[in-house]
């Protein structure tokens, strides 16, 4: 590996290059993100939160987006639903393109309203400082489903009923009634699932919602969710920190770390052969019971912490942190391509050991 | 099996209520039954994992542990002392003996103290030393957990997560404890982080040869750190197991549903998940008969009626409160020898 690094000189002209979407295919994906900037502009400095941020989701599946926190998965997700709180924030750059075409990013704030919620949908982890307190869980169901469809109050009631049985809640009719304080975390989560499916969303985006609630009640609600997702054909993006979480969820997986996607593949492939160094250490410092395929003995360790995102590094973002760093690392930062170690193009990494320098970034064929 | 004369800490029928009050003049209308008859010994060096969901009293049986909660009924012996009735110096003494390592490392250390006073102020509380002898041993603990010692001027809001808890447990060591008792130390972290504390913990048991209660939810994490598994359902205990053991297969139907939910990070691992129904019942109206009956696959008639089932040693070492784990794991008398773990100091008597 070493030897083919040397021969990279100057991969100045590939880098400086527009990445081009993760996905030629015969079907367009239904989102599609293709260097997304949203930097929050503080006192102390532009945050570069996300910093050129390319994924996409097909239709009926389940992407994960798996980083630790502050690597920028939930802004990504809250800059394709038109929530990033501006000031301080703002998309600088990108393009975030829903349903093969339509651009969100110079979307007009009244569009936004549209699709939010009706094509696309949010839960959040905290699903009791997402709900509002004061209202009836059935009328804030109903409202959402009032602000897209053209019902009656009566109806609207009724399809948020039908909503919540449909979650699972026992006894919908009386639960509508309920506020949010009145019911457990995981019947919380319940209602927030209700909402986000009322309309029927094309989308999901999922930010790390089980995270909250007990291992329990975590399986019931992502149980829950495959279930939604299969009957309405729904495609979902899940963001999470727990790659056992993204093991059972998902088909394909983009890693995050310090505002970019380092890593995008399918979940197989992921567990089995990861490329970054990251996700490897990422994999590796999972604690595993030595019942369960693991081995006892010291954990391995990811050595440091994640780079302050005022003053990023010159170069790769990882390299403070990596094992197999070297000269290129510092000087010029990998663009996310195909590695050179599948020929299908499948497997997309941001690393100099994994992409060529001489290569345009990736003309990738996603795969399953 | 003479498991109480290796222990470090006995528990005997533990009970902590608090009262649930209502209106104007605190009229008590009932009991929170957090933590109800544990019995339970921890033996020296040992990591014990106390493992169960929100509310299970986990946290209460920890804080009863350290006497940061005074106990409503129940014993608890710490090296042949009675710890419920200690006071004054006595009980400052324990509380040198045992100390807490805390979940949450932005609320439990003084915004406005420095990382070096934070880690003096027990050493200042309980101890003799001199000035200068504090400064060696401040220093020497900024080491032990991983801290350039030029750091010790910081205040907590410059370090990160795992930083800062290694200040906590830099704090819990400063007057060589017997027992820690960690209460979710690495809940609040990102994983690449959390293995660097699991990691300095495991060190930090083999240099000074603490014993260790682990409580959290986190099943994987525990079965790295664990040698024995304590699971709680609604106060009680419900199964009690050396932990490779348990991992393999687990009792109580309470436990194997908890194990099975646990997400593995192998997605070629196809599993048959047990989903459970319902939410944990509310402490306040603890169900009549087995605490678990309502949301048990297994549940029998003899399980909704009273009594309680009671904490049985099913086979040797692994103890389990439920009326049919041994007819569900299909073990006659003489079979349950056979599975029974063979490692003779890990089989423990309650």
């Amino acid at each position: 590996m070493p030897e083919q690094v040397e021969s990279r000189e100057s991969p100045v002209a590939s880098n400086a290059a527009p990445e081009p979407p993760l996905q030629v295919e015969h079907e367009a994906p239904l989102l599609d993100v293709v260097g997304l900037k949203t930097h929050f502009f503080s006192f102390g400095g532009v945050v570069k939160a996300v910093d050129g941020v390319s994924l996409s989701v097909r239709r009926g599946e389940t992407l994960g987006v798996v980083g630790e926190s502050g690597c920028g998965k939930s802004v990504t997700a809250l800059s394709v639903i038109g929530l990033v709180p501006d000031p301080p924030g703002r998309i600088v750059a990108g393009r975030i393109d829903f349903e093969g075409g339509r651009d969100l990013v110079g979307a007009s704030a009244e569009t936004m309203r549209e699709i939010r919620g009706n094509e696309i949908s949010m839960i959040f982890q905290e699903p009791m400082t997402s709900l509002n307190p004061v209202f009836r869980v059935g009328t804030q169901i109903a409202e959402a489903i009032r602000l897209h469809r053209k019902v009656s109050k009566k109806e609207a009631m009724d399809s948020a009923i039908e909503m919540l049985g449909l979650v699972g809640i026992p006894s919908p009719m009386a639960r509508a009634r309920d506020y949010p304080h009145q019911l457990s975390g995981g019947m919380r989560q319940r209602v927030m699932i209700a909402m986000a499916m009322a309309c029927q969303p094309k989308l999901l985006l999922a930010d790390e919602p089980t995270t909250a609630l007990d291992v329990t009640v975590q399986a019931q609600i992502l149980d829950l969710m495959n279930r939604m997702k299969e009957a309405s054909g729904a495609a979902i993006m899940l963001i999470t920190h727990d790659m056992g979480v993204i093991a059972e969820m998902c088909q394909r997986v983009s890693v995050m770390y310090a505002g970019v996607v380092v890593e995008h593949t399918d979940v197989r492939t992921l567990f089995a052969n990861p490329l970054h160094p990251y996700t490897v250490g990422l994999l590796e410092s999972i604690p595993r019971g030595r019942g369960r395929g693991g081995v006892g003995g010291q954990l391995k360790t990811i050595p440091g912490i994640v780079p302050n995102l005022l003053h990023l590094p010159k170069g790769c973002r990882f390299q403070d942190r990596c094992g197999q760093v070297h000269a290129a690392c510092r000087e010029l930062e990998p663009p996310l391509a195909a590695s050179l170690d599948r020929v299908d193009g499948g497997h997309l990494v941001r690393c100099w050991l994994h992409v060529s320098p001489s290569e345009t970034p990736a003309q990738p064929q996603g795969q399953s | 099996m003479t498991g109480e004369a290796l222990a470090i800490l006995t528990l005997r029928n533990l009970q902590k209520y608090f009262p649930v009050e209502k209106g104007l003049f605190s009229r008590s209308t009932g009991w929170v039954k957090a933590v109800d008859g544990v019995d339970l010994s921890v033996q020296r060096g040992e990591t014990l994992g106390l493992v169960g969901e929100s509310g299970c009293g986990k946290s209460t049986l920890g804080k009863l542990i350290t006497r940061l909660e005074d106990a409503t009924g129940g014993e608890i012996e710490f090296e042949g002392r009675d710890t419920l009735s200690l006071k004054g110096a006595a009980l400052r003494e324990l509380r040198r003996e045992i100390q807490t390592i805390f979940q949450d490392p932005y609320s439990s250390l003084n915004p406005r103290m420095t990382a070096y006073d934070i880690i003096e102020e027990p050493l200042l509380v309980h101890g003799t030393a001199s000035k200068e002898e504090r400064r060696v041993r401040v220093f020497e603990l900024l080491e032990t957990v991983g801290i350039r010692r030029e750091f010790g001027g910081r205040y907590p809001h410059e370090f990160s997560g795992g930083q800062r808890q290694r200040i906590g447990i830099a704090r819990a060591l400063a007057l060589n404890p017997k027992l820690v008792v960690c209460d979710e130390p690495v809940s609040a972290l990102d994983v690449s982080i959390q293995a660097q504390i699991i990691n300095l913990l495991e060190n930090l048991q083999k240099e000074f040869g603490l014993t260790y209660i682990f409580i959290s939810h986190d099943l994987s994490v525990v079965e790295h750190i664990s040698d024995r598994i304590a699971i709680m359902y609604l106060g009680q205990i419900v199964e009690l197991a050396e932990s490779s053991a348990f991992y393999a297969q687990a009792y109580h139907p309470y436990s194997e549903a908890l194990l099975s939910a646990s997400p593995v990070p192998d997605p070629t691992v196809a599993r048959q998940r047990v989903i459970l129904k319902g939410d944990l019942p509310s402490p306040i109206d603890v169900p009549a008969g087995c605490r678990f009956h309502m949301r048990c696959p297994y549940a029998a008639e003899i399980c909704r009626a009273d009594p309680t089932p009671p904490l049985e040693e099913l086979v040797p070492g692994r103890w389990v409160r439920c009326w049919r784990a041994g007819e569900i794991r299909g073990l006659s008398e003489e079979g349950a020898s056979k599975t029974a773990p063979k490692d003779p100091p890990q089989n423990k008597a309650l």
